[in-house]
């Protein structure tokens, strides 16, 4: 499935500590991936595993105590770590707009939606006055929304026409990649179930590059080209979501998407992953999963293993490899 | 310990001086008498003497140190007004937390007096109180302990109220524990977590209101060197240059006030944010 | 070879009365009411897991409350042991069937006291209900039901606090404290899903396990209908304060009747990109319980929505052996949800 697009985001070695009161917390501690055009990437990992501060590294929306320590960010051939504010104003939202996790808060409650939706529009001068009402109203029906909701506060709008409306202001300025965190987070299952189909059908309808971050792998696996697992702030594994799911070859990996019961095939029982989340302040040495990694060798405990491609398209970050592969 | 030390500046430095002077204070509640240079009760040859190196703080009317004075008066000024705030601090809590856990009928008659009582300002009420008691100690005391109930109360009253709420109360339920175990247990160390930062602040506005009952000539009556009393004393006499007498008391009081201010808000920083972020 | 039920619902109601001011309860004649859980029946056998799904606003943490005696019913009954729960006035015997009925809630955080460690927390219940003789007996206790939890390294955890564990050790010290009463029946209300994935398989299957072992009976309360699947033996669809479908878990799985459980297992995400999973055909939101559709409250949603549907509202009926479901139109709708 790997199509020759060319690379939209490139993200090279990006670490970004939190320096708390507790200690140095490494969220992102050496992350590699690309984004092509028209492509969607799913990041999945655990909370805390950096996810998140992955994403806000790119947007640079970075809260105090953050920073980005090292590394590159280069969007369409431009280094965004070396954008200047006004060039930043531009590049967020023109260039990349963010689906905040809980979204639906973001709302202003005083206003309503539709001039929420125009704020955007106006602000980045993509259209003026009028075009711009009319830009928010083909928004609107795009994401599913009758167009006369414009007039509507954020309190009169169900959780899921809420999502919609975050999504049509993160399509405002016509970006050409969009970041979603957690797209799902409060809505109820069929509601998620339907702005998921929507979020991918507006993926591939308006050709745009999406980087979908959640717990949640299953829903990567219908929605997205190709899936990056993290943990502990350093990607353990990518590629295509077929290959990602058919031969998954970190242990993580593997252990992740059997971690989740299943309403398909036989009813078996499953086997968790051992261990706890770990410590980002003094993440364990050598690979930060050989304390919950049945595989773990000496070699693990003192070695990190590099992400390298093991096969065309398919990154791994594991000592031993084909050992795994001939045990399954 | 620990929450101390990931501390931002500001609040550390706002416990440090604050205890710094609290502690000078206290140690002038019990220590006065042994370190005024002067009695502070001697009549010298000098009155209305400047401050000079032989009196620190100048003499009033009387030839009498001031600073011995005022530093006797601490046990007055500060003393008067822990009692207080231990005394309604004590209502306070009794009151508050039978309310806030029970609620009901009794909550509610409560609530209706504690609002009526609080809707006055408190010190009108604390003087109002003083008026009928008449000048006196225990007048003091009695008058300032309940002008600060009703805010005790409804501190109390709500942090019971916001507690009760949590699920772990309703955990404990479900064991059966009984709703005594569970004040004592669960909902009391809340009040402690709330109790240093609630007596600095009660001392603040105590040590004001007895200085300020004694300004006004209806808190400790003069000889005590209260401060209050002591600067209403050296009013008069500043229309003929005598402007230690008001200068010094008023300092006192300042003091006393920035130090208790200082320390309550620096602990409340402290402990507050940093229990969020231990979840 | 029927195990008895240890639970039996029997119409069970809770309406919250949503009236505020005084003048309103005097002059409104029917009253706003809330109706949570509006007429459910079903049984729980002895060692079962009924799994109870739903999405919000259904009724379904309402019903556990209910069943542990937190809150009183509007009307109905729930038997425990063939005991009316509701018609108890002795509060000695009220208390006592208390600590055979626990519960386990969503945020383990919430539901433990900051103050004590795991070491006190866990001994709590014992001295509150004096089932130790002295400190020794205390620590082998609260030593035997951390490893019976798996919660482990005994030594390490015992002087935590809560807030130095993580979430799956959290919910297992609320689980061990409520295995320390020897209850007979559990109700789990959404236990896992506010810890992290990883972990949730440890406390799934440490359910399961105790299940095996003591012959727990079990309420599983959850939105996640995969979720429910693995735990339960048979499951409860909720909807709107009402039980849409019922039966055993596998065939409400792979043969669903009610449109609603089509629905909900067709928006379930598959860990497949080979299937791709088509939401279903389902419009609108769920509406709020104050202001219920007239007749079946699904019709307005339903795609298969008749006149009858919007009339009169459909019984809990039994079709097939074990199998409910409230439709008028059963035997007309296909079975959409692909296998």
């Amino acid at each position: 499935m790997s199509r020759s697009n060319s690379v939209l985001l490139d993200v090279k070695n990006l670490k970004t500590h939190f320096f708390t009161p507790f200690g140095v917390v490494k969220a992102v501690d050496g992350v590699n991936f690309a984004l092509k055009k028209g492509i969607s990437l799913g990041l999945a990992g655990e909370s805390g595993c950096g996810k998140t501060t992955t994403a806000l590294s790119i947007m640079r929306l970075l809260p105090y105590p953050g920073r980005i320590v090292d590394g590159e960010i280069f969007f369409e051939g431009v280094d965004v770590l070396k954008l200047s504010e006004s060039e930043l104003t531009n590049f967020r939202w023109g260039e990349v707009s963010l689906v905040f996790q809980g979204a639906m808060a973001a709302l202003n409650p005083l206003f309503k939606v539709g001039s929420q939706i125009i704020e955007p529009i106006l602000f980045h001068k993509v259209a003026k006055k009028y075009e711009a009402v009319k830009r928010t109203r083909e928004l609107l029906e795009l994401v599913g929304i009758n167009a006369s909701r414009a007039d509507s506060y954020p309190w009169e709008l169900s959780g899921g026409m809420k999502q919609r409306i975050m999504i049509a202001m993160a399509l405002a300025c016509n970006p050409k990649m969009i970041i979603a965190d957690e797209p799902n987070t409060a809505l109820d299952v069929i509601v998620a179930s339907q702005v998921m189909r929507l979020i991918g059908d507006l993926q591939k309808k308006l050709d745009l590059s999406m980087l979908l971050i959640t717990h949640d792998i299953s829903m990567i696996a219908q929605t997205c080209d190709e899936l990056s697992i993290m943990y502990a702030g350093k990607i353990v594994e990518h590629s295509d979501v077929i290959t990602m799911f058919e031969y998954p070859l970190h242990p993580y990996t593997y252990a992740l998407i059997n971690a989740f019961p299943n309403i398909m095939g036989q009813k078996k029982r499953l086997e968790g992953i051992s261990g706890s989340p770990p410590d980002l302040i003094d993440p364990p040495k050598g690979c930060r999963f050989n304390p919950r990694c049945s595989y773990a060798k000496d070699l693990c405990r003192r070695e990190e293993p590099e992400l390298l491609e093991v096969e065309k398209d398919h990154a791994v970050a594991c000592h031993f490899v084909d050992e795994i592969l001939a045990k399954r | 310990m620990k929450l101390f030390s990931v501390a931002p500046k500001s609040a550390k430095a706002m416990v440090i001086i604050g205890t710094i002077l609290d502690i000078t204070l206290i140690f002038f509640i019990f220590f006065g008498p042994q370190i005024v240079p002067y009695d502070p009760n001697e009549m010298g040859d000098n009155p209305l003497e400047a401050p000079s190196w032989e009196h620190l703080m100048g003499t009033d009317d009387l030839g009498r140190d001031l600073f011995s004075r005022l530093i006797i008066g601490s046990k007055y000024s500060l003393g008067i007004s822990l009692i207080a705030v231990g005394v309604s601090l004590f209502i306070g809590l009794i009151l508050g937390s039978i309310s806030g856990f029970l609620g009901g009928f009794l909550d509610r008659v409560l609530m209706m007096l504690m609002d009526s009582l609080y809707a006055f300002p408190s010190f009108i009420f604390i003087l109002i109180m003083a008026i009928v008691l008449g000048p006196g100690i225990w007048q003091t005391a009695f008058a300032i302990s309940i002008g600060r109930v009703p805010a005790n109360f409804r501190l109390i009253r709500s942090l019971t109220l916001s507690v009760k709420e949590r699920g772990f109360i309703e955990a404990e339920r479900g064991i059966g524990a009984s709703d005594w175990h569970i004040i004592r247990h669960h909902i009391a160390p809340f009040y402690l977590s709330i109790l240093f930062v609630t007596i600095s602040l009660g001392m603040a506005r105590g040590t004001l209101a007895v200085s300020g009952l004694g300004f006004l000539g209806l808190g400790i009556p003069p000889p005590t060197p209260e401060w209050g009393t002591e600067l209403a004393i050296g009013r008069p006499f500043l229309l003929r240059g005598a402007w230690w007498l008001i200068t010094f008391p008023g300092l006192f009081v300042l003091i006393a006030m920035l130090g208790f201010n200082l320390l309550s808000e620096g602990l409340d920083t402290i402990l507050n944010p940093t229990l969020r972020r231990l979840k | 070879m029927e195990r008895k039920a240890i639970i039996k619902v029997r119409d069970l109601k809770k309406w919250f009365d949503l009236r505020e001011s005084f003048l309103e309860a005097i002059f409104s004649r029917e009253g706003r009411y809330l109706k949570a859980v509006d007429g459910i029946n079903f049984d729980i056998k002895e060692g079962e897991i009924f799994g109870l799904v739903g999405e919000s606003g259904c009724g379904k943490t309402t019903t556990g409350r209910l069943l542990m005696n937190f809150i009183k019913p509007t009307s109905g009954k729930v038997y425990f042991e063939d005991i009316d729960l509701f018609a108890i006035k002795d509060k000695v015997e009220l208390r006592n069937l208390s600590l055979k009925r626990q519960m386990i809630f969503q945020d383990p955080y919430e539901y433990l006291s900051p103050w004590l460690t795991v070491y006190e927390t866990l001994a709590e219940p014992l001295r509150i209900h004096s089932m130790v003789k002295d400190k020794d007996e205390e620590l082998d206790r609260v030593v035997e039901i951390m490893e019976i939890v798996s919660l482990t390294p005994i030594k390490m955890l015992l002087p935590k606090y809560p807030y130095e564990l993580s979430g799956g050790q959290r919910q297992r010290v609320v689980i061990a404290r409520a295995l320390l009463l020897n209850p007979i029946f559990m109700v789990a209300d959404e236990p896992v899903s506010m810890i992290d994935v990883s972990l949730r398989l440890g406390i799934l299957n440490l359910l399961l396990d105790l299940r095996e072992k003591y012959s727990l009976t079990c309420l599983f309360i959850t939105h996640d209908i995969a979720v429910a699947r693995y735990m339960s033996d048979s499951i409860g669809v909720m909807y709107l304060g009402k039980i849409v479908e019922k039966g055993p878990a596998e065939i409400i799985i792979k043969k669903p009747l009610h449109p609603y459980t089509q629905a909900l297992i067709s928006a379930v995400p598959v860990p497949d990109p080979k299937i791709k999973v088509r939401p279903p055909p389902i419009k609108g939101r769920i509406p709020t319980a104050t202001d219920l559709p007239t007749g079946c409250r699904f019709n307005p949603r339903c795609p298969y929505a008749k006149d009858l549907c919007r009339k009169k509202e459909p019984e809990l009926l039994e079709v097939k052996k074990d199998h409910a479901i409230a439709c008028h139109f059963v035997h007309e709708i296909t079975i959409v949800y692909p296998k």
